[in-house]
């Protein structure tokens, strides 16, 4: 005790607090008086405040690249950014910095927000710098006052021809793509922003084109893309002809707008991203987008967000939140060979999307963590990346503290990718387990760009080559007689005949439970397994999102009144062929009005077990430029109102024959979906496994020889429009004006569907014996 | 190996160097190109800016082709050479050096410069290696006796230099040793 104070009255002490800024206490009592206590604590002792002025003063930095030094004590990374928008800013964790030492601020700084960057862009040092470093090339820049030399040269010179070329544009972004490399610059002063594109192939004349932004809006990141070229630009007699142009052009300006461009400078879209926008890579199919929808936490979180957005269809593949640590910055984006988005944070950790094929499927696994790298060990050493693919993550080597390369350029170097998994005492166990994961990774990345390819012989081999590792893994097992791990060993088996060598095994050290485990596991996986089944999984998801058809109002409106104009099949609701299915005795209006939404909760309930997902429907409408003669050919089934129940069902069986034969595979990878099962997934079904014409069938109204003779109504009603429409032509309005009149099945003309389908006659006749 | 085989003693550097071109490096391909089957093996694919593993006399021709960059080995620095250098110097026996370094040193200074760091410094090191190699050589050929030498760490240039020498001297040391006794009998006995 160092000092003491006496209170001699009645009262009780209630509340008691040393003051944030002196060498103070109070208290209250409860009669309400209020006590202050100017120095209690005697100057011998450290006092029970901090004194602000005791804060160490930031260090200051001179804004050249070389003197860069790191604060080892503490956790903070401070970059200054050196005219040159591409270098990366860093976060200063002032907020909680300060709340330990300094409780009397009351504004808690918000960690600083990442600009943006290029990724593999370096600021200037000794008027060289960067623009881009990525695994097919670099761009360098060399400073010459007035004037850039820009020179960029292609790690494969034999497919890609190096250039140099003077600019006077003083661009300080580029990204190498696929296709052709984009420049850009933000606006200066006077000079508006500007985005120069280069393409590869130098076929149709003068390819490069160049666009200037209007002032207040400037360009943050650009990222070029587009699929991998085949034949070489070097070699002009070279045989294989290339069609898939010349990519495409993204870029994200300070209005926060995703601008995409056609490799040849058509601006194809415009997408208001919202948020900033840190930085951007494009690949052959899509374009990764990371940006922060508000602004960074209180703790350090930079709140960042990725969007995986596909390069033809403008659709989002994945999207969801980066999952950066707290007070570390995002250093580097890119795309793998395979198409995975990666990510590499300041911590040292390279991260990869998984299963980004499967519609929201896709999250975030760390693949190495440089930090416990074995060369690592005792070196200074950081790692600066260029790309990724699926076994090897190469980046440059850089020595010491230094942050970016600088000239003459390093070589690329290539480190073993290794999952962080948990050491145990038996490395060698630990090992295999990270390798099989690993390489399961990479297989289902292989197994979903399948696409409509059944099995790849690849793909068979890698698997085998797993199986082996997994089979000295279970002999491991055994070994050390750990039954149940064996069990687990055998489950993660891939092909079956595998099986057989894990039953001998257990059989050869007389296990006989595990024997039988082992046999009836294999009873199961071949019953269940159907790699048909997996094929039609991904197809569902390389549908693209089914845009949601409007009311039958709308149809109408949109139509203009007219029945048979234009595709009908992309704007008519396929629901009106389930009203036909479930006609029933419901009074006209009301089953018209009802029916539909009835019917979709069936098809619902009914296609929630089968995987068929979004409809065949956006085949059809899709289809008309693809395979028209597909769709026609299935019209004039409409009329065959025949059966529609007994269409249903089977369809769904059938379609998968059907569909295998419609679909035609598209160029570039599956597209996954990531909406729900649309509506109607029976719409089209039946559409297209209606084969048979009934011989009483109407002329089919959708030929294009037959002319409209239809009249214009001018009611408003749709059911007065529909009949009017259907006194005027016979189409599948037809169809639905026999339904207010309540025909049902019986009453349809008679249709004996052609005996491709054997199984629609059971069907009718089992919904015969039903109603 | 080309020469008669009445003087045919030792191979020559030229086909040290030769032999030597089968020793297998990292190189850097500056071209794409698929896995190919050459009579001595199968190499590739060579994908940049991965590198590929291929025989030294097959990146020496890539290198003049202007094909690839040579990666030079980890022992091709200038630290590491310097270590060895100050080894050579302070121990009486030989130091451990790749068994070629003669060789595989002499390529790619000559082919390929420019892949390297500091090739000039390189140069002057591995000059006074070799340098400080041979004056070890000299000593220990002067403890010839007939039956054995012990030594270790010669590298192939060295060992090709002192074989002629060294194997006709040691015969000839044999022989004077084995008659020696005889002599002295045979003197002694006159």
């Amino acid at each position: 005790m160092t000092s003491r104070h006496q209170i001699d009255s009645q009262s009780h002490v209630n509340q008691l607090i040393f003051s944030p800024t002196q060498n103070l206490l109070v208290w209250g009592d409860t009669e309400g008086n209020l006590y202050r206590w100017i120095d209690p604590i005697p100057p011998t002792q450290p006092p029970p405040h901090v004194d602000k002025s005791t804060k160490s003063a930031r260090r200051e930095k001179t804004p050249v690249m070389g003197d860069m030094e790191e604060d080892l004590g503490e956790d903070v990374d401070e970059d200054w950014i050196i005219d040159d928008m591409a270098g990366a800013g860093g976060v200063t964790i002032e907020g909680s910095k300060e709340k330990e030492r300094s409780y009397a601020r009351e504004i808690v700084a918000v960690a600083k927000a990442q600009s943006a960057f290029q990724p593999g862009s370096t600021p200037m040092k000794d008027r060289k710098g960067y623009l881009a470093y990525n695994r097919l090339g670099v761009v360098e820049v060399t400073d010459q006052d007035s004037h850039q030399i820009i020179n960029v040269e292609f790690h494969d010179r034999s497919t890609y021809p190096s250039y140099h070329f003077t600019d006077y544009n003083r661009f300080n972004m580029a990204s190498i793509g696929d296709r052709g490399i984009a420049y850009a610059r933000p606006s200066e002063k006077s000079e508006p922003s500007q985005v120069l594109y280069k393409p590869y192939a130098t076929w149709g004349s003068s390819t490069e084109w160049s666009i200037t932004l209007p002032a207040g809006e400037d360009v943050i990141a650009i990222a070029a893309g587009g699929v991998t070229t085949r034949r070489s630009y070097k070699n002009r007699s070279s045989e294989e002809i290339d069609s898939d142009g010349a990519g495409t052009v993204v870029i994200a300006t300070s209005t926060s707008y995703l601008r995409f461009f056609t490799g040849s400078g058509i601006q194809i879209y415009v997408w208001a991203m919202g948020g900033d926008i840190v930085s951007l890579v494009a690949g052959n199919e899509w374009v990764f987008v990371v940006y922060r929808e508000g602004g960074t936490s209180l703790d350090g979180c930079q709140n960042l967000r990725y969007s995986l957005i596909s390069l033809d269809r403008f659709e989002v593949v994945q999207d969801g939140q980066l999952p950066l640590p707290k007070n570390k910055t995002l250093k580097w984006i890119g795309i793998s060979e395979e198409g995975a988005p990666s990510m590499y944070d300041s911590n040292g950790v390279l991260f990869v999307l998984d299963r980004f094929r499967r519609p929201k499927q896709a999250r975030w696994v760390p693949i190495l963590d440089t930090n416990t790298l074995s060369r690592r060990a005792g070196k200074d050493e950081s790692y600066w990346p260029i790309g990724l693919s699926g076994k090897m993550f190469m980046c440059l080597i850089l020595k010491g503290r230094t942050e970016h390369p600088s000239f003459p350029r390093p070589l690329v170097q290539e480190l073993e990718l290794r999952i962080p998994l948990l050491q145990t005492e038996q490395p060698q166990i630990v090992a295999s387990e990270e390798k099989l994961i690993r390489e399961k990774i990479l297989l289902s990345w292989t197994r979903d760009a399948l696409g409509p390819l059944l099995e790849s012989s690849e793909l068979a081999t890698r698997e085998l080559e797993m199986d082996k590792d997994l089979i000295k893994l279970l002999q491991a097992a055994i070994k050390d007689r750990q039954l149940q791990r064996a069990n687990d060993i055998v489950r993660l088996l891939n092909h079956i005949n595998s099986l057989d060598t894990a039953a001998k095994l257990a059989e050869y050290y007389h296990l006989v439970a595990l024997q039988d485990k082992i046999n009836s596991w294999k009873k199961w996986r071949e019953e269940n397994e159907d790699p048909l089944e997996e094929m039609e999984e991904r197809r569902t998801w390389s549908r693209g999102v089914l845009p949601i058809p409007p009311s039958d109002e709308m149809v109408a409106h949109l139509l203009g009144n007219t029945a048979s104009s234009g595709r009908p099949q992309e704007f008519k609701p396929a629901s009106m062929f389930p009203k036909r299915s479930l006609v029933g005795a419901i009074p006209s209006y009301a089953q018209n009005v009802f029916a539909r939404k009835s019917d979709q909760s069936t098809l619902f309930g009914k296609h929630a077990d089968t995987n068929d997902g979004p409809s065949l429907d956006i085949d059809a409408s899709q289809n008309y430029d693809e395979g028209y003669a597909n769709a026609e050919s299935s019209m004039p089934e409409y009329d065959a109102a025949s059966s529609p129940p007994e269409g249903k069902r089977k369809r769904d069986a059938e379609d998968d024959n059907n569909n295998a034969s419609y679909k035609k595979p598209r160029t570039g990878a599956p597209r996954p979906d990531s909406t729900v099962p649309s509506s109607n997934p029976g719409m089209p079904q039946q559409r297209k496994a209606m084969v048979a014409v009934p011989s009483n069938a109407k002329p089919n109204p959708f030929a294009r020889t037959l002319a409209p003779n239809h009249s214009i109504v001018k009611s408003n009603t749709f059911f007065e429009k529909v009949d009017a429409a259907e006194a005027a032509a016979p189409s599948k309005r037809g169809a639905e004006k026999r339904q207010t009149k309540q025909t049902t099945l019986f009453g349809l003309p008679g249709i004996a569907p052609a005996d491709k389908k054997a199984k629609a006659i059971k069907r009718i006749n089992a919904l015969v014996i039903l109603s | 190996m080309a020469l008669p085989t009445h003087i045919r003693q030792a191979p020559t550097p030229q086909e040290l160097e030769y032999i030597t071109g089968e020793i297998i490096v990292a190189i850097e391909p500056l071209f794409r190109m698929e896995k190919v089957r050459l009579v001595s093996g199968v190499y590739g694919p060579f994908r940049p800016p991965i590198k590929t593993r291929v025989p030294l006399w097959l990146a020496q021709s890539l290198k003049l082709k202007r094909k690839c960059r040579i990666v030079p080995p980890d022992w091709f620095t200038v630290d590491f050479l310097t270590i060895r250098l100050q080894q050579e110097t302070s121990q009486v026996e030989l130091s451990k050096m790749p068994f070629r370094y003669a060789e595989i040193s002499k390529v790619l200074l000559d082919v390929a410069p420019d892949d390297i760091m500091d090739p000039d410094k390189i140069r002057i090191l591995l000059k006074d290696i070799r340098e400080a190699r041979q004056a070890k050589c000299r000593s220990l050929l002067l403890g010839l006796d007939g039956s054995y030498l012990p030594t270790t760490n010669l590298c192939s240039m060295e060992i090709s230099e002192i074989r002629l020498f060294f194997s006709r001297a040691m015969g000839i040391i044999e022989k004077l040793t084995l008659e020696a006794p005889q002599e002295d009998e045979a003197m002694s006995d006159s």
